[in-house]
């Protein structure tokens, strides 16, 4: 399933990136209508690239909010740029999403 | 029988060793369950960070659910390589840490969780120089499960 949502929006200034990320972003602390504590589960690493080369890296733990949703800025991109964003949680899970710049 | 979690473990294993998606290793140290001070020490040690009005700092004066606290980091000096952002009272106080490349702004908004009232730190990393600002947030629901 593809959890992650990108929109990139250029201006002639910068270019600004919308990252929305589906995850529960568990720390761990949190318990269940039972008591019982909920298993930590959390995006520790995101990575955004543009044309394979890396541009912003974000190490992150369960204090950021059930799906993240992120505003990130670069400064110059051109149409057809290929940005590249990946995450990778405590449980090992991954994903990564490419997204041409129009 | 492999039940269905225990597969998908596997699974997430196995894509693991045949690919990790990210470079670097995270720093787990920093993401420890410890008091302010401690992590502070960690980062900051033998720097000297200065307050700094470079950095725009946005944050809710009171926000009704620590849960989700939105926030919005933005500055417009040049040659920023490193910002970090750390809540004082969560129980882990480090939240963020970023690595910028020459090609990225610094210019971030998300959301975060806050356990209770207390100080947002912002410290960023320009030309080997640290800078810091730091907001006072009021949180109206907060718990231990939120920060």
């Amino acid at each position: 399933m593809a959890t992650i949502k990108l929109r990139s929006q250029r201006y002639p200034q910068y270019t600004d990136l919308k990252l929305l990320i589906s995850h529960v972003m568990e720390n761990g602390r949190n318990r269940d209508a039972d008591g019982q504590l909920i298993t930590a589960h959390f995006i520790q690493q995101l990575q955004i690239s543009c044309n394979g080369e890396p541009v912003i890296s974000l190490d992150m733990a369960g204090s950021i909010a059930r799906n993240p949703f992120f505003t990130l800025r670069l400064k110059t991109t051109r149409p057809g740029d290929v940005i590249t964003v990946s995450w990778q949680d405590n449980q090992l899970q991954h994903d990564s999403l490419e997204h041409i710049i129009q | 029988m492999l039940s269905r979690r225990r597969f998908l473990k596997w699974l997430a294993a196995l894509s693991f060793f045949r690919s990790r998606v990210v470079d670097a290793v995270w720093p787990r140290p920093l993401f420890a369950s410890d008091d302010f001070q401690t992590i502070f020490q960690q980062l900051f040690a033998g720097q000297t960070l200065t307050d700094s009005d470079s950095i725009s700092l946005q944050l809710p004066e009171n926000a009704e659910d620590g849960a989700s606290v939105p926030m919005l980091i933005s500055s417009e000096l040049d040659n920023i390589d490193r910002l970090y952002v750390l809540v004082e009272k969560n129980p882990t106080p480090l939240i963020l840490q970023a690595e910028l490349q020459t090609n990225a702004l610094l210019y971030l908004t998300s959301r975060i969780k806050m356990a209770e009232s207390c100080q947002v730190w912002v410290i960023i990393r320009q030309d080997g120089q640290y800078w810091q600002t730091r907001q006072w947030v009021n949180v109206m629901k907060g718990g231990c499960g939120t920060g």
